[in-house]
C-alpha cells in the first residue's frame, strides 16, 4: 500500500430543478472538488502544503438514456490526469458515485512534515466557469445555479499502515 | 479704424490663457475618454461575434466599459453640480450654458434613445424568433427517432441473440469456438464470447479475441440477463461525436439455455456485440449534438437577451455621456463670447467704460466682441467729450453765477405771467425783499412791489406790442420805488430810484435789470446845488459890498443931524443892514465855499495834534457846551489836508454842540461832547469820532444828511456835513452816522471818519 494523504468524503446537496432541466436537455455539468492542506504556523499565517483538484463531469445522454460521470484529477495532485468514466442508468445512480469522495490521494509522503499539525480544507462547488458563456450571463448571481460547500478540518495525519 | 484693443490688463491675459489651457486639456481628456470607451464598445461588440476572444475577454471588457460609464458619470454629475451651484449663485451666464447643455444633449440623448428602443425590440424579437416550437419538436422527434431505431435494433439483436444460444446448448465448454464462429456469422456480429456464471470466459471469437482482457460485462448486467433471459445495451456513444463513431456497439447478453437444469448448475452467458450502422450513429449523433445546442441557446436565451441588451444598453450610456459632455464643452464654447458681451453689456451700463475684452476668433461671435469692444471705446471718448465740455459749460455757469450774484445791478427773470423765475443778490438789496424766497410766485406777490410789478407788466405789454413795428431790442424806464406809500411817514426819506431795463429772452421769458440810482440822483442834484450856490454867491455878493458901505455912509452922514429918536433909529437900522449883510456875506461865502473846495493836498499829517490844536478854540472857557478828547497815542500819521481837516473838526464839534444844546432847551441833561481818535489795526486805518447825546438824527434825515440843505436846525444852512462828506471823499474816507441807541431810544449822535494812513510810516 501507498503512503499519502487521503481524503473521504461524502456531500450531500440536491440537484436545484434549473440545473436537472439542463443536464436532461443534455448540457453537461462540472462538479469540482477541492482540497488545500495547510500546515499550522504559530507564528504566523498557516502554510498551504498542497492543492489538490478534482473535476467530475455529469452528463446525459439522450440517445440511451444513460448517465456518464467522468472524474478527472487536476494536475496539481501529483498523480496522472486520468479520466475515469462510469455510466450510470438513472440520475441518482449518477449523483450517489458524484457526491461520494473515497480515498482520494490529494499529498504525497514527503510534503508532510511529521509531528506538526496540519489542516484540511475541502471545497466542492458547481463549476459555471465551464458552462456555454451566455448560461454564465444568465446564471451569474442566481442561487438556482450555485452549488457549493466548504469545510475546514483539523486533521492530526497519521501514516498509512 | 483702429484694432480694437484685445486686452489691455495682463492679469486679465494671464487668466484668459489659463482658462483656455484647462479648457483644452478638459477638451482632450474627455476625447481621449470617448475614444477610449468608444474602443472597448467596439472591443464588447466584436467580443459577442467572435467566440474564442468573447469567452476570455467578455467580463474584463464588460467591466471595464462599466468603470468608463460610471467615470463619464461622475465627471457630468460633477458638471451638473458645478452648473446648478453657479445656478444658485446667480452667476452670469450659467442659465444660458444649462439651456445650451440641455439642448446638446438633447440633441444627443433622444436619437440614442431613439435606436435604442428600436434595437431593444429588434434583439429580444429576434432571439425570440430564434426559438421555434416547430423546430424544438422537430428536434425532439429527430431524437426519438434515433433512439427508437437504436433500441430497436437493440433488442433485434437481444431476440436473434436468444435464438443462436440456442445452438450452444448442449456443446461443451472446450469446443465452443466453432459453434461461436458460426453463431458470429449467423448474426453478422463482431465479437461473439461465451461467459460462465462466475464471469469467467469460456471462449470468443472475432476481431477482439486475441484481446488478452476483452471488456466483462457488469455484474448488474449478468444479473438482469439471468433474471430477463437477455438484455442489451449500447456502448460507446457517450464518448462519440459525429466524427468518430468507431466504438459504437449494440451488446446483447443472453443466457444459453441449460437442459440439465439443475445438474451441473452452471449458467452459461452469450455476449453478442455488434456494430452500429455509422450513417445511423452519425445521424443520431447529429441530430443529438444539435439538441443539445438548441437546448442551451434555448436554456440560455435570457442571458443572451441579457448580454446583447446590455451592451446595447452600455453604448446608450457612452453616447448619451459623451453627448452630454460635448454639449458642455461646445455650450462652454459658444456660451464665453455671449457671457463676454453680456458681461461687459452689463459692465457698459454700469457705467464702466473700461476697455473691453475681445475675442480673436474669426467667426461673427469673435467679431461681435471685437465690434463691442470698439463701439465702448467710442462710447468712452463720447462721454470724455461731453463731460468736458459739460465742465466748460459748468464753469462758465459758475463764472456767470459769480458775475450775477457780485452785480451791484439787479437781474431777475420773469415769465409771461410775471412770476419770478431766478433773481441775483443785487435785487434783493436793491429792492429790499427777499426775491429768493419768492421764486416760482408772482412779484406781484411780493409785499410793497405791486405797483412796481404792475408797471413792469404794463412795460412789458407795451414793448412786445410796439417791437414789431419798431425793432426794439428792449425797453427802459426809471421808476421811483416808494414815493407813492401811502403809509409812508417821510415823503422824500425812503425814495429808491431805480432805472430799469426789459428784454425778452429767447425762451419767451423776460429778463428785467435794474440799478439803483438814487445816489446818482443826489450827487446830481449836489452837483446842481454847488453850481446854483457858486451863481448865487457871487450874484449875491456884488452887491453886498456897496449896501453896507452905503448903509455905513448913511450913518456917517446923517449921524448928529436928526433928531435923537430919528438918531436912534438910524443907528439901529444901519447896524441891522450891517449885521444882516455881515450875515448875508458868510452864508454867502459858505456857499462858495462849498462849491468851489479846493481840491485836497494830501500830506501826512499827525491827527491827533490837528485836534488838540483845534480844541484850544473849544476850552471850557470858549465852550457853550464841555468838549472831551480821548486821542489814542498809538495813532500814526494820516495823510490828509490839514486846512480841510480842521473844517471838518469845526464841522463835526459845532454841530454837536448845537445838538447837545438843543437837547438842553429840550428839558435834558445831556453830557459832554467827546472827540476821539483810534488806530484800528485790523483795517490799517486810523479813526476819527465825534459822539454827542443830543436829539439825534431823525430817520429821514440820516438818509439825506450829507446832502445840501437837509438840516435839522433853526438856522442852519444845511451845509455842515455836506462839506464833511466832501472833504472826506476827497480824503477817500468813509463816512459813518448813526444815532446812538441807548436803552431802545435814541440817546444823541456819532459821525466817524476814518483816514487811510501815511503808507512810508507804516512799512
Amino acid at each position: 500500500m501507498t503512503d499519502g494523504v487521503f481524503l473521504s468524503a461524502a456531500i450531500r446537496f440536491d440537484l436545484p430543478p434549473a440545473v436537472e432541466d439542463a443536464l436532461l436537455k443534455g448540457v453537461p455539468m462540472f462538479f469540482v472538488t477541492e482540497a488545500d492542506l495547510f500546515r499550522d504556523r504559530w507564528y504566523w499565517a498557516d502554510k498551504k502544503v498542497v492543492t489538490a483538484q478534482r473535476q467530475v463531469r455529469l452528463a446525459y445522454q439522450p440517445l440511451t438514456r444513460r448517465w456518464r460521470v467522468t472524474a478527472s484529477s487536476g494536475a496539481s495532485a501529483g498523480v496522472a490526469g486520468a479520466a475515469l468514466s462510469q455510466s450510470f442508468d438513472s440520475l441518482n445512480e449518477a449523483l450517489i458515485s458524484l457526491q461520494r469522495v473515497s480515498r482520494w490521494k490529494i499529498a504525497e509522503p514527503f510534503e508532510v512534515e511529521p509531528g506538526s499539525r496540519h489542516n484540511v480544507e475541502l471545497r466542492f462547488r458547481l463549476d459555471v466557469t465551464q458552462l456555454p458563456r451566455p448560461f454564465q450571463i444568465g446564471a451569474l448571481g442566481q442561487s438556482d445555479w450555485d452549488i457549493s460547500a466548504n469545510t475546514f478540518q483539523r486533521l492530526p495525519v497519521e501514516p498509512e499502515k | 479704424m483702429s484694432t480694437p484693443v484685445v486686452l489691455d490688463d495682463a492679469a486679465a491675459h494671464k487668466a484668459l490663457n489659463h482658462s483656455r489651457a484647462v479648457r483644452w486639456s478638459i477638451g482632450i481628456g474627455l476625447a481621449a475618454m470617448t475614444a477610449v470607451g468608444l474602443v472597448l464598445l467596439f472591443l464588447l461588440a466584436q467580443a459577442t461575434n467572435n467566440q474564442a476572444m468573447y469567452e476570455q475577454n467578455y467580463a474584463r471588457l464588460f467591466v471595464l466599459n462599466v468603470v468608463i460609464a460610471g467615470l463619464l458619470l461622475l465627471v457630468i454629475g460633477w458638471i451638473a453640480v458645478r452648473l446648478i451651484s453657479r445656478l444658485r449663485k446667480g452667476r452670469f451666464g450659467s442659465r444660458l450654458l444649462l439651456k445650451l447643455a440641455a439642448v446638446f444633449a438633447l440633441a444627443g440623448f433622444v436619437p440614442g434613445l431613439l435606436i435604442y428602443v428600436v434595437s431593444y425590440q429588434f434583439v429580444s424579437r429576434s432571439i425570440e424568433s430564434w426559438f421555434d416550437v416547430k423546430v424544438e419538436g422537430a428536434l425532439e422527434a429527430g431524437l426519438n427517432l434515433g433512439r427508437v431505431t437504436l433500441e430497436t435494433l437493440a433488442s433485434d439483436l437481444a431476440s436473434k441473440s436468444r435464438s443462436s444460444a440456442s445452438q450452444l446448448v448442449d456443446v461443451p465448454d472446450a469446443i465452443v469456438s466453432l459453434p461461436l464462429d458460426r453463431v458470429r456469422e449467423q448474426l453478422g456480429a463482431e465479437d461473439v464470447f461465451l461467459w460462465n456464471a462466475s464471469s469467467q470466459l469460456i471462449g470468443g471469437t472475432g476481431k477482439s479475441r486475441f484481446q488478452l482482457n476483452p471488456v466483462r460485462p457488469t455484474p448488474q448486467q449478468f444479473r438482469n440477463a439471468r433474471t430477463q433471459r437477455a438484455m442489451s445495451w449500447i456502448e460507446g456513444l457517450d464518448e462519440a461525436t459525429p466524427g468518430d463513431i468507431t466504438n459504437a456497439r449494440i451488446k446483447a447478453l443472453v443466457v444459453v439455455p441449460n437442459p440439465n437444469l439443475g445438474f451441473s448448475g452452471e449458467l452459461r452467458y452469450l455476449q453478442v456485440t455488434q456494430a452500429l450502422p455509422p450513417t445511423l450513429v452519425a445521424n443520431a449523433l447529429a441530430v443529438t449534438e444539435a439538441n443539445r445546442e438548441y437546448q442551451e441557446r434555448a436554456l440560455a436565451r435570457e442571458g443572451l437577451k441579457r448580454m446583447y441588451i446590455g451592451t446595447l444598453t452600455l453604448s446608450l450610456f457612452l453616447a448619451v455621456f459623451g453627448a452630454v459632455l460635448l454639449a458642455v464643452v461646445l455650450g462652454n464654447q459658444i456660451v464665453r463670447p455671449l457671457l463676454l458681451l453680456a458681461d461687459g453689456v452689463n459692465q457698459v451700463a454700469a457705467g464702466d467704460l473700461t476697455p473691453k475684452a475681445a475675442l480673436q476668433g474669426k467667426d461673427e461671435l469673435g467679431g461681435l466682441t471685437r465690434a463691442f469692444a470698439d463701439m465702448t471705446r467710442q462710447l468712452s471718448d463720447a462721454r470724455e467729450a461731453v463731460q468736458s465740455s459739460m465742465e466748460q459749460v459748468n464753469s462758465a455757469r459758475a463764472n456767470l453765477q459769480t458775475i450775477l450774484d457780485n452785480l451791484t445791478a439787479g437781474v431777475i427773470v420773469l415769465d409771461p405771467g410775471g412770476v419770478i423765475l431766478s433773481s441775483n443778490p443785487g435785487a434783493t438789496r436793491i429792492l429790499r425783499a427777499p426775491l429768493a424766497a419768492f421764486e416760482g410766485r408772482r412779484l406781484a406777490d411780493v409785499g410793497g412791489l405791486e405797483e412796481f410789478a404792475a408797471d413792469i407788466q404794463r412795460q412789458f405789454d407795451s414793448f412786445l406790442g410796439e417791437r414789431a413795428e419798431h425793432g426794439l431790442e428792449a425797453w427802459q424806464h426809471s421808476f421811483e420805488l416808494g414815493s407813492n406809500q401811502p403809509g409812508g411817514s417821510a415823503p422824500n426819506g425812503d425814495i429808491v430810484t431805480l432805472v430799469a431795463r426789459g428784454a425778452q429772452l429767447p425762451d419767451n421769458t423776460r429778463l428785467l435789470v435794474f440799478d439803483d440810482i438814487s445816489e446818482i440822483v443826489s450827487a446830481q442834484r449836489s452837483q446842481a446845488w454847488g453850481e446854483v450856490a457858486r451863481r448865487l454867491a457871487h450874484e449875491i455878493k456884488n452887491p453886498l459890498t456897496p449896501i453896507q458901505l452905503s448903509a455905513e455912509r448913511l450913518e456917517m452922514k446923517l449921524s448928529g443931524k436928526v433928531l435923537p429918536t430919528e438918531q436912534a433909529i438910524l443907528t439901529k437900522s444901519v447896524k441891522t443892514i450891517v449885521d444882516q449883510v455881515d450875515a448875508m456875506k458868510r452864508l454867502v461865502n459858505e456857499f462858495r465855499d462849498y462849491a468851489r473846495l479846493p481840491a485836497a493836498e494830501l500830506k501826512p499829517v499827525d491827527l491827533n495834534a490837528l485836534v488838540a490844536e483845534v480844541m484850544q478854540l473849544y476850552d471850557d472857557e470858549n465852550a457853550k457846551v464841555p468838549v472831551h478828547m480821548e486821542l489814542d497815542a498809538g495813532c500814526p500819521k494820516i495823510m490828509g489836508d490839514a486846512h480841510q481837516l480842521r473844517q471838518v473838526v469845526h464841522n463835526l464839534l459845532q454841530n454837536a454842540q448845537d445838538a447837545t444844546e438843543s437837547a438842553v432847551s429840550a428839558g435834558s441833561q445831556p453830557g459832554a461832547v467827546v472827540i476821539k481818535t483810534q488806530w484800528v489795526e485790523s483795517s490799517g486805518r486810523v479813526r476819527l469820532s465825534v459822539l454827542d447825546q443830543g436829539c439825534g438824527f431823525p430817520e429821514n434825515i440820516l438818509r439825506r444828511a450829507f446832502e445840501p440843505y437837509v438840516t435839522t436846525k433853526v438856522r442852519g444852512t444845511g451845509l455842515g456835513l455836506a462839506v464833511v462828506k466832501k472833504i472826506a471823499d476827497e480824503h477817500a474816507s468813509r463816512v459813518d452816522i448813526a444815532n446812538r441807541v441807548v436803552d431802545g431810544k435814541i440817546g444823541g449822535a456819532q459821525v466817524s471818519l476814518s483816514f487811510a494812513i501815511q503808507k512810508t510810516a507804516q512799512t
